[in-house]
């Protein structure tokens, strides 16, 4: 690690005593994460992705780490003129940096998340749509196949488009495939609060609520804790990683991202000349679903043939991100 | 703690500084020494990324800002006698009013549109220190509960209005729409990065400093900060002054979200404010209180800010690490102040 | 919405398990207080707290080491505090909010070098809910107050032996003197500086249990913002009481079942954006404060520094 500030500092001066647009022979990239790499998430997953470029494309990598929004425009300036050539932002927060980083730095190569298709980016942006409600829509088919008492649960933090189109695929699949079961939801406002996500999931399970579909991040534990004190089965599912050995009895699924897919195809591309585009990260293309446990065989076979449909487009999921549909 | 106009002057004044400052670095370098890095290699490399580019100089000048107009809402606050932890929401309100006068501002020109923003964000911030005042002033009621109470709401409603009505749809993320290319700050240093909002804060440091030093309204603020029952009785309305302190407390932190949304977010974003209300706290007890200290002080808490960023890579210094650096400068300082008292 | 929604008894079992860190640290705030030193460190205390029982629990297995690292973390920054409140004099709501921000530091920064940087959060088990025999079989109150885990009755024991001390002991009416007015204490002999100490470093271990609450009863991880506000409610809370612990673990319940209440409103009606009822806790404390200082009487040297050799 302290090898990569010493590239930093070298390469600063080196780039300072070099006319501008000398680029280093071999291309590095860097990473920017909202959050610790540690957190066995969203951030860890990102991480992994990098350490997959770096072993496959042979680029040279670097990551900054809990980088605020407010922060990130700096450190990537700092990559940039330490001559690093690709530049990633794990997630959607930073497009306001891309769109302004990208047109200042013409040689370097950007990528960057989102939830779609971007119009007008800037040419040297690769953009990555993430569909997560497409299995997030899985995930509430296993809810309303596994549920007893009809009630499944969702409990979100911050109320962001792409949660909201999780969410709405969760009604939808509860609708289609039990219809008497219903859908209680919390957004507790915070994505690594889990007291909040506790005394949500503490909330549902009084209501009869025995299926809670995940979608925090840290907040997460405080949900097992939930599950694990209540009185009744309760089931849960999560997403990013496999989380199941925190409560092996509670877990069923886990929707796994793998942002490696995405990230390793992007970089092939940049290498390759190609310096914008649009890389969909959806079932089967970066998400994966693992089997279904704690719940009847003949509900994990319904439920991987549901997952093998979607991947196909085969079933037909709507993508509602600005408003929260209630199906009965 | 001084009340006078200006700090004692000379070495006299100046060493307690000194030898803080070196404490503080000491504790820097022995966290980097705990993570397993090399402290001076590490100590070198936080002047640098600070100072030693275009860039490190360009984001230093950019954290400056909000730091500044932060601390100096403090200072206003305790130069009356009131602590404004709030400045965090302050900041919030100023930069949800300076999106949405942007927002409204779409189709006028740029002298127009820009101060509309700034204003707004005066505004707003204004707005979220007035009921503080108010309770303060008629009712006593702590201000301290009422400000950090109310950075929770703030950030509630940011997060509405950052995934609701304003959401930009296509990032997936809490942020809304872009605002306006006229509604944006110009640059300073188009190529390190640095926009004008440093010079707005270095003039509300000299607004600050003339509202208290060289307007009867001041003195009288003074006053009630440093013997509130005996400017009482020297006529001075004091819960007027208390009341009407709050409010433009709350306007210099509410000019710094105008700021970060005019200047650099170009949005309103969960997550702009990543504590400095906490650092503008310190910054103002660092400074004693005097609007013009708050300068250098603002000017090194974010030179240590993009700093340590750098010992973030390279020896996974934790964020919050910085907290630590600067509270323990802090006591330094106050414990040095407390010897001399107890003597 | 029918008044069934705000009776619920599952809502009262989730007040009274989450009132624990606001009972814990406004008991502890109390005693301070009550002799004359104003502590607004608090949230970056209970956040410290928070970490040390993790961090020590973690490392050693052992529910009890994690208490008593919370306790001790919590003793060590209160007496930092009343030596520079007691000793240097100086401004306590100055030295408080610094010592906030390092509490707040120090907690992240221990917990990333003492678990370093891994894939997965580790956590510690949890303290699961004890049934009292007999008790818990009580209709409604058996499920409310009997069946919670074995915080909620040691919180409970807490506010009553606080309150004995302090207003049913010679020691406590000596605390309350020193409080209230130092020069008189003084002169009747109390050793001002000392019970000062004392009361700090009793309320301080209080408060850094309140922090340990929150890994060992609600979450298994510590996580940065744990806290979330609580320790800033405690502060409000302490006034809501009039600066009595059972009074504050009063006014905890109250905010716990609204907390408690936000959650179940946010399920079941749609009509409000749910960051609007996010807000409900903390615009019902500024309300709730407002009310509470209606003839509200702090002790008399709440936050004054004690100049033994300036008395008149």
């Amino acid at each position: 690690m302290r090898r990569v500030m010493w590239l930093l500092l070298v390469s600063v001066a080196v780039a300072a005593g070099l006319p501008s647009g000398a680029a280093p022979a071999r291309p590095r990239m860097a990473m920017i994460l909202p959050g610790v790499i540690q957190d066995a998430d969203f951030n860890a997953v990102g991480y992994q992705a990098l350490k997959e470029v770096q072993a496959t494309t042979g680029v040279q990598t670097a990551h900054s780490e809990q980088v605020a929004v407010a922060d990130a425009e700096r450190v990537a300036r700092e990559y940039l003129s330490a001559g690093y050539s690709i530049v990633a932002f794990h997630g959607g927060q930073y497009l306001t940096i891309v769109q302004k980083l990208a047109p200042l730095f013409p040689d370097a190569t950007f990528i960057m998340e989102s939830s779609g298709q971007i119009p007008n980016l800037p040419a040297n942006v690769w953009n990555i749509g993430r569909k997560f409600y497409e299995g997030f829509y899985v995930l509430g088919v296993l809810g309303a196949l596994a549920t007893r008492s009809n009630k499944v649960g969702y409990i979100a933090g911050i109320r962001l488009p792409d949660f909201v189109a999780s969410l709405n695929a969760v009604f939808q699949a509860v609708a289609k495939y039990n219809p008497r079961a219903e859908v209680l939801y919390t957004f507790v406002g915070d994505q690594n609060d889990p007291v909040k996500a506790r005394q949500a999931a503490e909330s549902q399970i009084a209501a009869g609520v025995d299926f809670i579909v995940i979608s925090v991040n840290l907040g997460t534990v405080g949900v097992i804790e939930a599950a694990r004190a209540a009185r009744r089965p309760v089931l849960l599912t999560t997403f990013y990683t496999d989380k199941s050995s925190y409560a092996p009895q509670h877990f069923t699924a886990s929707l796994l991202s793998n942002f490696g897919k995405p990230y390793v195809e992007v970089v092939r591309q940049i290498l390759a000349g190609r310096r914008s585009g649009y890389y969909e990260m959806r079932p089967g293309a970066g998400f994966g679903l693992t089997p279904p446990k704690n719940v009847p065989p003949e509900v994990s076979r319904r439920v991987q043939e549901v997952w093998r449909a979607v991947v196909l487009r085969q079933e037909r999921i709507e993508e509602v991100t600005d408003r929260i549909v209630e199906r009965r | 703690m001084t009340t006078g106009a200006a700090p004692r002057g000379g070495w006299q004044a100046a060493w307690p500084y000194a030898g803080a400052l070196a404490i503080a670095l000491a504790v820097l370098a022995g966290l980097v020494a705990a993570l397993g890095g090399n402290a001076s290699e590490a100590l070198a490399g936080v002047f640098r990324a600070a100072f030693g580019t275009g860039a490190g100089l360009g984001q230093t000048l950019n954290k400056t800002t909000p730091l500044l107009l932060g601390s100096l809402a403090v200072v206003l606050g305790l130069r009356a006698g009131v602590f404004n932890i709030g400045v965090d929401g302050q900041i919030y309100a100023g930069a949800v009013a300076a999106t949405g006068a942007a927002f409204l501002l779409a189709d006028v020109p740029r002298a127009v549109a820009l101060p509309g923003v700034l204003l707004a964000g005066l505004a707003g911030g204004a707005a979220w220190g007035l009921l503080p005042g108010l309770l303060r002033a008629r009712m006593g009621v702590n201000e301290i509960f009422v400000t950090v109470m109310l950075n929770f709401v703030a950030l509630f409603l940011v997060e509405y209005l950052s995934t609701g009505p304003w959401n930009d749809p296509t990032a997936g993320e809490a942020i809304t729409r872009a605002i306006p290319p006229q509604a944006t700050l110009p640059w300073l240093f188009a190529r390190a990065g640095a926009h004008a909002g440093v010079l707005l804060a270095l003039a509300a440091a000299g607004g600050v400093w003339l509202l208290l030093y060289r307007t009867v309204f001041g003195y009288e603020l003074r006053a009630t900060g440093d013997n509130p029952s005996a400017a009482l009785v020297g006529g001075v309305p004091v819960a007027r002054v208390v009341a009407v302190a709050l409010v433009a407390s709350g306007a210099l932190a509410g000019l710094a979200g105008a700021v970060e949304v005019s200047g650099f977010h170009y949005r309103l974003i969960l997550g702009l404010s990543p504590g400095y209300g906490m650092m503008a706290i310190l910054i103002a007890v660092l400074s004693r209180r005097h609007p013009l200290l708050a300068v250098p002080a603002a000017l090194g808490f974010a030179a240590l800010l993009v700093g340590t960023d750098s010992l973030q890579r390279s020896v996974g210094l934790p964020a919050s690490a910085v907290f630590v650096v600067q509270a323990a400068l802090l006591l330094v300082l106050l414990a040095v102040e407390g010897v001399r008292r107890a003597r | 919405m029918s008044w069934e929604l705000f009776a619920d008894p599952s809502l009262f079992r989730l007040a009274v398990a989450m009132a624990v860190p606001l009972v814990l640290a406004s008991a502890g705030e109390v005693l301070m207080e009550r002799g004359g030193i104003l502590n607004v460190a608090v949230e970056g205390m209970v956040t410290l707290g928070a970490a040390a029982a993790f961090l020590a629990g973690f490392a050693t297995g052992s529910t009890w080491v994690g208490f008593t690292a919370a306790a001790a973390a919590g003793v060590l920054v209160a007496s930092v505090l009343a030596h520079y409140a007691v000793v240097w004099r100086q401004e306590q709501v100055t030295v408080g909010l610094t010592l906030y921000v390092l509490c707040l530091g120090l907690a992240s920064l221990l917990y990333r070098v003492v678990v370093g940087v891994r894939l997965s959060p580790p956590r510690v088990e949890t303290l699961q809910p004890v049934s009292l025999p007999v008790l818990s079989q009580v209709p409604v109150l058996g499920e409310v107050l009997f069946r919670q885990h074995a915080l909620v009755y040691l919180s409970a024991a807490v506010v009553a032996a606080a309150h004995v001390l302090l207003f049913r002991t010679a020691l406590g009416l000596r605390l309350r003197s020193v409080g209230e007015n130092p020069v008189a204490a003084d002169t009747v002999g109390v050793d001002v500086f000392r019970l000062r100490r004392a009361a700090a470093a009793a309320g301080g271990a209080l408060v850094g249990l309140a922090g340990a609450s929150l890994p060992f009863t609600l979450t298994g991880t510590f996580t940065e913002g744990i806290a979330g506000g609580r320790g800033w409610i405690a502060l409000m809370l302490v006034i809501f009481g009039r600066w009595t612990p059972a009074g504050a673990a009063g006014g905890a319940l109250l905010f716990a079942y609204v907390e408690a209440l936000q959650f179940k409103l946010a399920m079941t009606s749609r009509a409000v954006p749910p960051q609007f009822l996010q807000m409900l806790p903390y615009l019902f404390a500024v309300a709730v404060l407002v009310r509470a200082y209606r003839g509200a009487q702090a002790p008399g040297a709440l936050g004054k520094p004690y100049h033994r050799e300036a008395r008149a």
